[in-house]
């Protein structure tokens, strides 16, 4: 199977800042209640960026980090903690989507019901029209569903 | 350049490029089939942008939800195809409930006059026809006001 599994900088440092912003705050509000201000104390403020990078990088893991492992057959996309497997045949159509902030993504459109799954191109580092053609050619032959009569 | 590598430069600037300007393009299909026509691209999107409170509140406030879409055929024409296509765009549009629509038709050389002629005479408000002729850059319109918008976002050469 080919795997793809890189470390995605932007996605790293937007967690890295959500938990600085957080352990700020937290802390804060802490000293404010404990001292009735805001203390600003050089110790904490590296402890919260020593600790901002391992929560940081743990947040990242559970939210962000996606590996995509495919092969003729069927593919594994991990996404954050969710992880997602299927076979080529149980998709009929495949898009290039637009996620807004010029994230792309390759939208396989399933067989079964009318879901779809984007596999996050940008996020794989991937060219997502390349990776779009490849995996045309590998749903390529899957019927599409027969269409519902309109209401 | 090839037509192939004109579709990619177009599809970008329909999803990333200077395109969102006038619709959100959110989704691009390759060698669409629509009835018994096979699009070589359809981008589809609408007129009502998200972005985040501000933006979105006027976006809902002011813009139509006006769902759009921008097809592109490569296929040779001859002269009288062009009628034929923009029966099938109609098609198209009605079964999708678009409310207007660009075609895009590139080819590695000059159109005939005749081609041209014919879409000059197209003037349907809500459908936007360019000629692109990639060799010469040469771009052509039909006159209704969508068509006169397009001009602008099939010239991706670079």
């Amino acid at each position: 199977m080919k795997t793809i599994a890189p470390l995605h900088i932007g996605n790293l440092v937007k967690s890295f800042a959500i938990a600085l912003i957080i352990l700020s705050l937290a802390w804060s509000t802490i000293s404010f209640l404990i001292a009735g201000d805001i203390l600003i104390i050089p110790f904490v403020l590296l402890l919260n960026l020593v600790l901002a990078v391992g929560l940081g990088y743990l947040y990242y893991r559970w939210r962000y980090h996606s590996v995509l492992a495919y092969d003729g057959q069927g593919f594994q996309l991990q996404r954050g903690r969710k992880l997602t497997t299927g076979q080529w045949s149980d998709f009929y159509q495949v898009s290039l989507a637009h996620l807004g902030y010029g994230n792309l993504a390759v939208r396989l459109y399933q067989v079964e019901g009318d879901d779809t799954l984007d596999i996050p191109a940008s996020d794989l580092k991937l060219d997502a029209s390349a990776l779009r053609f490849e995996l045309m050619g590998l749903v390529k032959g899957t019927p599409p569903p027969p269409k519902k009569p309109k209401a | 350049m090839t037509i192939d590598e004109y579709l990619l430069r177009l599809e970008t600037n329909m999803l990333t490029g200077s395109a969102r300007w006038i619709a959100d393009f959110t989704e691009s299909f390759r060698h669409h089939q629509a009835g018994d026509t096979v699009w070589d691209m359809v981008v589809r999107g609408h007129m009502r942008g998200k972005g985040l409170f501000l933006s979105r509140l006027f976006a809902y406030l002011s813009l139509p939800n006006y769902q759009v879409a921008c097809l592109a055929y490569t296929r040779e024409l001859g002269d009288s195809d062009l009628r034929g296509l923009v029966k099938r765009i109609q098609e198209y549009m009605k079964d999708e409930e678009l409310d207007w629509c660009w075609l895009v038709l590139p080819k590695e050389g000059p159109f005939s006059s005749r081609l041209r002629a014919a879409l000059e005479k197209i003037d349907y408000r809500e459908i936007g026809i360019a000629l692109v002729n990639i060799s010469s850059r040469e771009i052509v319109t039909n006159p209704s006001y969508v068509g006169q918008r397009l001009r602008d976002q099939v010239k991706c050469f670079r």
